[in-house]
Formats: structure tokens, sequence, C-alpha cells
């Protein structure tokens, strides 16, 4: 799916997503589990992901019957309350339907990755986008200068023992760091400035283009979140057949190039 | 036409009584390649800033700036944003954006170039500075030499007339200075882009420039060919020339000034040397030892330290040399406590480190970081000083005398984040000498220090070691290490080694060695052995 145009991809693994999120119908939620768990096995996330599902299943359907003890057939009693079966199914298919959001969940923070995310944003949202570029460029320059600045102090013999006096050291490292950090961030805005940034007009240079194939890709995909939304709110067997199909597309996507990379 | 034309400049901040600049004229014609010399604070930095609009500092400024024929204040916000590129110091704050290629588009992007030309011209950069394998990366796994490549590239993205640029080098090792430089000469040569250079350090650009400026105190002092300007320097401002020059003048100033190593070997072909007294390293009683250190950051990252070992004496310079990456500042990480050894020992005083109990050998090992600001906390300098005074139970009036003996009295009141780097680097170590530390150890000292601090620092450090201070330097200023240290090693693949006495260190070296080894052939490689062979 790296292949695939970041919008593309974004949008058929939303769809995926709240799709997933909005049925508790046992086809549904098994044709999302199987196409998701494939993907995560796809690329690389199996075992990690299973263990998700077992655990988050295994938790509703304990759980469902001890506060819910409606239904016809009841299997045993626990402190005077009625365990049903009712309840153990409904309370399977909800961590079900959980289990496989968070699997296309996964999978969405596997396939777009910061620089898609960032291009998809500022398509939409320029500034944002930049904004977070900028941000994500902070966050690693952050953690370094605290550890420098922690560093430095200690080695000036500043820090101490004591409960009291390590508050005042961390303290007083938070706020040297702090205003190195100001101080880079108003140097950077001036190197923004000086590059133009503000002017009217900005374009915008991308790493991604949108090929024929991706138009393609895009009907269909549309068409089927159309498709399986309709079978899926109007209970309608035939159209949910095409939410099957999208399961499978993400695989069949990621399968594809791996067997044209296999060689 | 010139390109810049400056008319009776003068500026003050506002706020300040003085003007930073006095009465300032010159020129560039187009396609020239300059050098702007001067200390810090003698208004380098400012005089580029006025050139640039958008970074000029608030005040009161007199006489005219003109570009392509136009002042300054006329240009539009477009033509003053793409017409001057402006390159910094700081690699780390000139880069925007957390991936390479989106640095390189974004002044393009700005310009609002269409789709096809900014794809071109990215693509152009890319490969011209040869950009390719990296293109993809995160901007914060890039080395500091990288980095200032990129931001060079980046500001040529919308074919700047002017380029200026503060001090960009002075944070680079050796290597990556050199490609930054010859990438500059190139661009200067070639496309024909006017170069405006501001250093402190003008070694290894006096062979490209065709015209040198010395600012000091704000005002123009010296303005002519390199040779010319060089020549006035022997008189007046012998620390600032490079060692081919000042050693020129030393020997009685026949013929040209030399400028450029290669130069220097033809002065010196002739040259017979006697050999010089052996002088006596310190032996006196270790005070640090390193026993079979190992270090590495995970489990299949290359070693930085494979069963390191060495000594450190009473009142002996240690400098350790290195290439980027070596693990220098790594290995004084480890010898400071702050990283935790795989395997080994470290001995302060003959006694294991973590069998001193918590901190209580700190003040014993003091530590100068590479950006000295990171230890300052308090609002100004003075403050800090009397802050650790007061916390050790130490007479206020040893910080007073301690800023008096390194020659700071007048920035006890300044803010250290308004220090430069020379100012900053001895209020530093005056505040880690109030913890009267057996062990000094330095990360760079001179990175980002003029000549002049430079000596001045220097002073202080032998009257150190005269006093018994042990000091472990890492650095790669060998010029540096060849004027200062008793001993020196190099670092490399994790294993430091034996450190020989720095003449014997920089005479053996081919490669990591002092401009004076390479102009004598290793016959000499410190200037105070040179003169005594010669004489």
């Amino acid at each position: 799916m790296r292949e695939w145009h970041p919008a593309v991809s974004a949008l058929l693994l939303l769809a995926l997503l709240f799709l997933s999120a909005f049925s508790t119908e046992p086809f549904v939620i098994l044709c999302s589990l199987a196409g998701g768990l494939t993907f995560c096995a796809m690329t690389g996330g199996a075992k990690n992901q299973l263990k998700t599902t077992f655990f988050v299943v295994a938790v509703f359907t304990v759980t469902n019957p001890l506060f819910s003890h409606r239904g016809e057939q009841v299997l045993f009693y626990l402190n005077h309350n009625a365990v049903t079966l009712d309840a153990v199914l409904l309370g399977a298919r909800i961590g079900g339907m959980l289990a496989a959001s968070l699997c296309w969940f996964s999978a969405f923070g596997r396939v777009l990755d910061t620089e898609r995310l960032v291009y998809l944003l500022g398509r939409a949202f320029p500034k944002t986008a930049l904004l977070l570029s900028s941000a994500l460029r902070m966050i690693p320059r952050a953690s370094r200068r605290n550890t420098a600045v922690k560093e430095a102090r200690a080695g000036a013999d500043l820090g101490g023992e004591g409960a009291l006096e390590k508050l005042r050291f961390g303290a007083g490292n938070l706020s040297v760091a702090l205003g190195m950090t100001l101080e880079s961030a108003i140097r950077s805005g001036n190197t923004m400035k000086a590059r133009g940034f503000g002017l009217p007009g900005r374009t915008a240079y991308t790493l991604f283009r949108f090929a024929p194939r991706d138009g393609v890709l895009l009907g269909a995909v549309l068409l089927l979140t159309v498709l399986s939304a309709w079978g899926i709110l109007r209970e309608i067997p035939m159209l949910s057949i095409c939410f099957g199909v999208l399961c499978a597309l993400p695989s069949l996507g990621e399968g594809r190039e791996k067997l044209r990379w296999r060689s | 036409m010139e390109i810049l034309n400056i008319k009776r400049l003068s500026f003050t901040y506002s706020g300040a009584e003085a003007p930073v600049l006095k009465d300032v004229s010159f020129s560039l014609a187009p396609g020239s390649f300059t050098v702007l010399m001067g200390e810090s604070g003698s208004g380098k930095s400012t005089l580029l800033r006025l050139i640039k609009k958008e970074l000029s500092p608030r005040g009161k400024s007199e006489g005219e700036i003109s570009l392509l024929g136009k002042p300054v204040s006329e240009l539009t916000p477009r033509e003053s944003a793409f017409a001057v590129g402006f390159v910094a110091q700081l690699p780390e704050e000139q880069i925007i954006t957390d991936r390479v290629w989106h640095e390189l588009a974004f002044t393009g992007e700005s310009a609002g170039m269409e789709d096809a030309l900014l794809r071109r011209r990215v693509g152009e950069m890319a490969s011209y500075f040869g950009m390719g394998d990296w293109f993809r990366k995160e901007t914060d796994t890039l080395s500091g030499g990288q980095k200032q490549l990129l931001t060079l590239a980046s500001v040529l993205g919308t074919e700047p007339a002017l380029l200026l640029l503060d001090e960009p080098t002075s944070r680079l090792d050796p290597v990556a200075e050199g490609e930054f430089l010859s990438l500059l000469e190139r661009l200067n040569r070639e496309m024909g882009i006017t170069v405006l250079l501001a250093t402190h350090d003008p070694t290894r650009v006096l062979g490209m420039a065709d015209r040198l400026l010395y600012l000091e105190e704000g005002t123009l002092l010296y303005h002519g060919t390199p040779r010319e300007v060089c020549a006035r320097f022997a008189e007046e401002k012998l620390p600032v020339l490079p060692t081919v020059a000042r050693v020129w003048h030393r020997l009685g100033k026949e013929g040209e000034c030399p400028l450029t190593l290669r130069e220097g070997r033809t002065m010196l072909a002739d040259q017979t040397y006697r050999t010089p007294p052996v002088k006596e390293l310190p032996r006196g009683e270790t005070v640090l030892e390193a026993k079979a250190l190992c270090f590495r950051f995970a489990r299949e990252a290359a070693p930085l330290c494979d069963r390191l070992s060495f000594a450190l004496h009473k009142g002996e310079h240690l400098a350790v040399a290195g290439g980027n990456g070596s693990g220098k500042t790594t290995l004084l990480r480890l010898l400071g406590g702050f990283l935790k050894p795989v395997s080994g020992k470290i001995l302060l005083e003959g006694k294991p480190l973590q069998k001193y109990g918590g901190d209580l050998w700190r003040h014993r090992m003091a530590y100068l970081p590479q950006e000295p600001a990171a230890l300052f906390g308090e609002e100004t300098v003075g403050a800090e000083y009397l802050l650790y005074c007061k916390n050790k139970g130490i007479d206020p009036a040893v910080a007073k005398e301690t800023a008096a003996r390194l020659g700071i009295e007048h920035l006890w009141e300044r803010h250290p984040l308004d220090l430069s780097g020379g100012e900053l680097q001895l209020c530093a170590l005056g505040r880690l000498l109030l913890q009267q530390p057996g062990i000094l150890l330095l990360d760079e000292p001179t990175k980002g220090v003029d000549a002049f601090a430079v000596r001045r620092l220097e002073a202080i450090l032998r009257e150190l070691t005269a006093k018994g201070t042990a000091i472990l330097t890492v650095t790669h200023d060998l010029e540096f290490a060849g004027r200062n240290a008793h001993t020196c090693a190099l670092l490399f693949d994790g294993v430091l080694t034996e450190p020989r006495s720095a003449e014997e260190f920089f005479t053996q070296n081919r490669f990591y060695t002092t401009d004076l080894s390479r102009m004598t052939h290793g016959v000499c490689a410190t200037e105070e052995v040179f003169y005594q062979s010669i004489e």
C-alpha cells in the first residue's frame, strides 16, 4: 500500500475503521478481523495485534454478562444473578468490533507515516501542516537539550543530595531548557521570515503524485464504501459482501507489492 | 553596477548608548568574494543583519545601504527575501522542517514557484550538493556539516544575487568546514554569486577571498586585498593571523605575505633546523585513570570505547583529537559520570567513581560542555556565581576574585544568553573554577570563540596546569591542542592511542596535524619549538 497515493490509503483505512466501529454484525466483524489481521501480519505486526485481539474479545466476553442479565438462555447463576448466553455472545461481538477497529487503527499508523500525514494535512491546511512539520523537528531537539542541560549543571556541581535539593535541581534544569527553547524558537522564526515565509502565493512541493491507477482505486474504494455502508445500515446481506471485498483490499494491495518485490 | 553599496553606515541598538557600527563604507562588486573579520562583538553580525531586511535589529541607523542600486528600505518584501541569502552560525536553528526535501523546497515554495520549476530546482540543488542519499531523510539525523550544507542549498533555491554568511563554519569540524568552504568557493566561481562571509578564523578562506574587511569596535579598520590586510595585521593583530602569515612575520617578512599552506611550504623550503631541547612532561601522580572502558549505546551499535585505557597526571593537559562521531564527547560523558560504561573502571584519585557515594566527587571534576549556556540558570553571570558560593558556603569575595582573574568583571551583570561565544566560555569556566576542581574536562572549548578570546582562555588554562590542575580537552582545533596540550592522543574506533608529547604527536601525524607540521614536512609542529629550532 506504500505505493498508493496517501489519499487513497487514508480513505480506505478510515472507511474500514469507521464501518467496523459501527456494526456488531458477526459477518462484518469476522470479515473485518480477518482482513485487518492478515494486513497486520503482512506488515509485520501480527503477534502484537493477535494478542490485543484476544485480550479485548476475552475481556468483553467475560465482563458483559456481569453487567447485562437479559436473555432467554441462562447458563448459570452468579451471586443470584443470571449469566445468559445472549449476554456472552453480545460481549464477544462488542469485543470483536473493538478489536477490529483497533486493528485498522494500527494499520493506519503503519501505512500513513508522518510524511504522508503531513502531506495530506498540507493539502487541506498548509499552515497547520508546516507547523506540524516544524513541531516534529522540535521534539528530538528538546529532548537532547534536556539531557545537555542536566549534564552541564550536574558537571558544574549544582546537583545535590536529598529530595528537596533534587527537586530544586530538576526545576532549575527545566527553566534553563525552556529559556533555550524559546531563544531557538525566535531564531527559527527569523529564518522562516528570511526565506520569504508569509508572502502571498505560496506553493507546495510534494513527494506524492496522483497516478491514473490511484484514480481507479479511489473510485473503487468510494463505491465499495458507499455500498457497504448501505448494506450494513439496512442489513442487506448481498451488499454486506461489498464490505468483505473492502476488507480484503489492503491485503491485496500489499500482497501485490510484496509479490512484485519478491525476487 | 555594484551588488551592494554601503555609505557611511552607523547603527545604534535601541536602548543602547554607544553605536555598534560607526561610519562604515564599502561596496561589493558582482561575483566578488569578500571576507569580513573582527572579534566577537565588533559588529560583524549587526552589519550583515542590516543588509538583510527581515533580520535587521531594532535601532537607529544613519547612512545608506543599497542593494542592486536600490536602498534596502525601499526593497519590496519579495525582493529582499529572495535577492539575499543568509546563512548563520548555528546549523541547528536554521532548519525549519523535519525532512531534507521539504527544507530544500521551502524557499521556492515561499516564492510561489510553479510545480515544474520547483521540482527541477530542488532536483538540481540536491544533485549539485550531492544530497541524493539523504534527500528523504529526517533533518534531525544529519551531521552538523550536512545541516550547514542543507541551509546553504536551501537559500540558493531562488537565485540570490548576494550570499551573506555569518560564521557558518565556526561550529563544524575541520573536514566539514573544508567541504563547506570549497562548495562556497565553487558557487562563487561557477555561478557568480557574490559572497560576503563573516568569520573570526581566516585560515581557510584567505586563499579564496578577493577582499578582506576588518571591523574593530564598529569601525572598518582595514579594507583591501588579503595580502595587504594580512601585512597590516602582522603589525597590530598577531593572534588573528593564520599560522602561515604569523611565521612569515616572525621570520622577517621577506617577499609577499603567504596566505595558503602551499605558499608557506615554499617560504620554508630552504629552512634548516636544529634539534630543540626536549620539554619535560608533567608526570606527577595520576589523578584520573580509565581502565579497560567499554561502551556502546546499544547492543548492536558500534563500540565507542573498546577496552579504552589512559591516565591523566597532575598538572597535565591532555588533548584528545578524533573525527566526527569517533566518540570524543561520549568519552567525556563517561568520565564525567553521565553515562555508565558497559564494563571497565574510572578511577578518580585512585578510587573508583561509584565508591565516592552519590555526587560527592562532583566538585573535584568540573565539566565544561560544548554549549556552556546550558549551565546558567540565573539571570546574570554574577548571580550564578553567588548562588554557587551560597550553596557551598564559599566566601562571596572568592567569586569576585575569580571573575577578576579571568578578566570578566565587566560581564558580571550581563545575562548569560546575551554573551558572545568567547565570553560565555570564560564565564562558564570561571564558574567551574569556584569548585576548585582538580580535573577539568573541556569539550571543544574553542568552538565559536574568536582568536583574542582563545588567547585569553589559553593563558588561564596554562596558569591552571602550572598550579597542578589536570585538564582533558577533546577538540577538533589542532592548532589549539598544539599550542597548549602537553600530551595528545587520537581516539579512533573505540581506542585511545597512547598519549605522546604534543610535538611528537603532531610531527608524526600526516593528516591530523597542525599547519606548521604540514609546512615544515613534519619537522616542527608547534610554534614554540619552531622558533627554538631555527634561531
